[in-house]
């Protein structure tokens, strides 16, 4: 079933350029230059219920400002949206009780009052009845441990018990959909590991549709089947996560153990430049890591030139990973 | 009834935050009755050759304001800085993924910010009264009528104020940096109210304008308890200032509806 529709929607802003120096700031603030900023073109997707969808792409390339119009807090300046059959930015507060919004950089909890005064205003808003409220809270007491930290201030929690705590804050409605802008941003990988593993969960047993902006593509590969690749303003990629890799990842990781460094340093491969010009090697005690591309080399020959040069007690080889692929995606588009 | 029900808990929240900080809640205590003090010496001062001026007496005018300042905790509603700062910071994201109204829950927290403040100055204005009482040797006489009629401006002040201030504060939407009007609106409010001095003292050139706003109603409550409007005339000023809320009411919140398809969130 068809949860979010996003048809042809654009959003453009207007800004007002400051130009510089004193003389300049006189002169804008008389006249200032008014510049319309297409923060999203033409953009058009739609989302199953239950799916996970990444939601990626470099700074300022319109995620937030799609997930702001997702939500109802932004209108479209042409295009429609639908969230679950609404209108979001017409019908912005029936919309926000079907979901449940985390964005990482900022929070919803109240500063300077213990965790549970939060949850319990988020339980009038939601009009949640009392057991439901506490099943839940015991749920994602077993999950997070909020119990060693609800009756604490929220100034004084950490940065990961402070995530955790927004989550549930976002969940305790049990919404249909979630969207998750950075939710793992600055957290340990303790912290990280846990957050994942309860986004998938709560994805499995109720069903919950989420929407993940990231810039941490190991929340991606962990959690995500399909992705949508924004840039400048336009979707790039709509599709399968193994797909991209399949299609774009040329690259290939091949890591060789050696007996001794010295034997790292007798590994020279200037040989194979003129056939990769990309090809790059780094040494790490006695490591050699390669990266080179696969439609121009073959690897059994690049092994079995280093097995010729040196004495090699293990090889590891790996695809290119999400990062790279996407990272050349963003310097260079598809191609 | 309870459509407003679970705004509550944001009124309940803001109390509660009023009270987390103590040395800060002294310290504005202890300014308080400094600045009260002052006032009494100030008023002396002026009264030294005079013992009506315009209409006020010595004592009814620490009476004034003496009451002006525990209903002023109603009509201090700084929603402008508030939604400015929303706005500017980008928590405005955070309320309006909410399935509430921004405005109503902004007017909740203040109520509760106002009720949070009304608690902890009670004692001082007593005491401060009792004190006064004491020493000038002041008789007061007040009716129950005039109290019932007092206490049913409260919610209207409040209401009033907090739309005008919100009005303003929607300006941050377009301008980003409202730090000039804040000031105005705060300074503007104060002055055609009669906060800071009782409005008979103004020109009455500056009255007939000042009697076409509905700001004149913010500083009826303590005139109406020391006598200084008629009774009739303060029901009169009830209807009055009822209709002027609901058109402020109404007029803010197709303002701010209209204002939030402009609206450019910043970060994140």
């Amino acid at each position: 079933m068809e949860i979010i529709k996003v048809d042809h929607v654009t959003k453009n802003f207007t800004i007002y350029e400051k130009e510089p120096g004193l003389k300049g700031v006189f002169k804008s603030f008389l006249k200032a230059k008014k510049i319309i900023k297409t923060a999203v073109d033409d953009v058009s997707f739609s989302v199953s219920q239950g799916e996970i969808i990444g939601y990626i792409g470099p700074n300022g390339a319109g995620k937030s400002t799609t997930v702001k119009m997702l939500t109802g807090i932004l209108t479209p300046s042409s295009g429609t949206i639908t969230v679950d059959g609404l209108i979001p930015y017409q019908k912005r507060a029936q919309n926000a009780k079907k979901i449940g919004v985390v964005f990482g950089q900022r929070t919803q909890l109240w500063w300077d009052l213990p965790l549970r005064e939060t949850f319990t205003v988020l339980k009038e808003i939601y009009q949640i009845p009392t057991a439901e409220f506490d099943e839940r809270l015991a749920y994602f007491d077993a999950l997070f441990g909020l119990s060693e930290f609800i009756k604490q201030p929220v100034r004084q929690l950490s940065l990961g018990q402070r995530m955790k705590a927004d989550i549930v804050a976002s969940l305790l409605h049990n919404p249909k959909l979630l969207f998750l802008d950075e939710p793992t941003i600055g957290l340990d990988v303790l912290a990280k590991e846990s957050i994942r593993r309860t986004i998938k969960e709560i994805n499995q047993k109720y069903q919950t549709t989420v929407i993940l902006t990231t810039h941490d593509l190991a929340d991606i590969e962990e959690l995500c089947d399909r992705i949508l690749l924004i840039d400048k303003g336009k979707i790039i990629y709509d599709g399968n996560v193994d797909l991209i890799r399949e299609r774009y990842g040329s690259k290939k990781l091949v890591s060789f153990t050696l007996r001794s460094e010295e034997d790292a340093k007798k590994v020279d491969i200037d040989s194979f430049r003129t056939q990769d010009p990309d090809l790059q090697i780094t040494l790490e005690g006695n490591q050699a890591h390669l990266v080179f591309n696969k439609q121009h080399l073959a690897i059994k020959d690049v092994i079995y030139h280093v097995l010729n040069q040196a004495d090699v007690l293990d090889i590891d080889i790996a695809d290119d990973q999400l990062e790279n692929i996407i990272k050349a995606i963003y310097r260079h588009g598809l191609s | 009834m309870k459509r407003l029900k679970k705004y509550w808990p944001f009124m309940r929240a803001s109390i509660m935050q009023m009270f987390i900080y103590r040395g800060t809640i002294w310290l504005w205590l202890i300014v308080d009755v400094f600045q009260f003090a002052m006032m009494v010496f100030l008023w002396k001062a002026v009264y030294q050759n005079n013992d009506v001026i315009n209409g006020f007496a010595f004592t009814e005018m620490l009476l004034y304001y003496l009451l002006t300042n525990l209903f002023f905790v109603f009509s201090d509603v700084e929603a402008i800085y508030a939604v400015a700062e929303e706005i500017r910071e980008g928590r405005i994201s955070l309320y309006l993924t909410k399935p509430i109204s921004y405005r109503l829950r902004l007017y909740f927290e203040l109520l509760g910010r106002s009720l949070g403040i009304l608690i902890l100055l009670i004692p001082v204005v007593f005491l401060t009264g009792f004190t006064l009482f004491l020493i000038f040797d002041i008789v007061w006489i007040v009716t129950l009528e005039q109290i019932l009629i007092a206490v049913l401006y409260v919610p209207l002040v409040f209401t009033l104020v907090f739309s005008f201030s919100f009005l303003f504060g929607t300006f941050s939407i377009y301008t980003t940096n409202v730090f000039g009007i804040s000031i105005f609106a705060s300074v503007f409010i104060r002055a055609v109210s009669g906060q800071l001095i009782p409005l008979a003292f103004y020109p009455d050139s500056l009255l007939s304008v000042l009697n076409l706003l509905p700001f004149r109603f913010v500083s009826y409550p303590p005139l109406v308890l020391l006598g200084k409007v008629a009774t009739a005339d303060a029901w009169i000023g009830l209807a009055t200032l009822a209709a002027w809320v609901l058109l402020f009411v109404g007029g803010t919140a197709l303002w701010f509806r209209a204002s939030l398809k402009k609206m450019v969130v910043f970060g994140g």
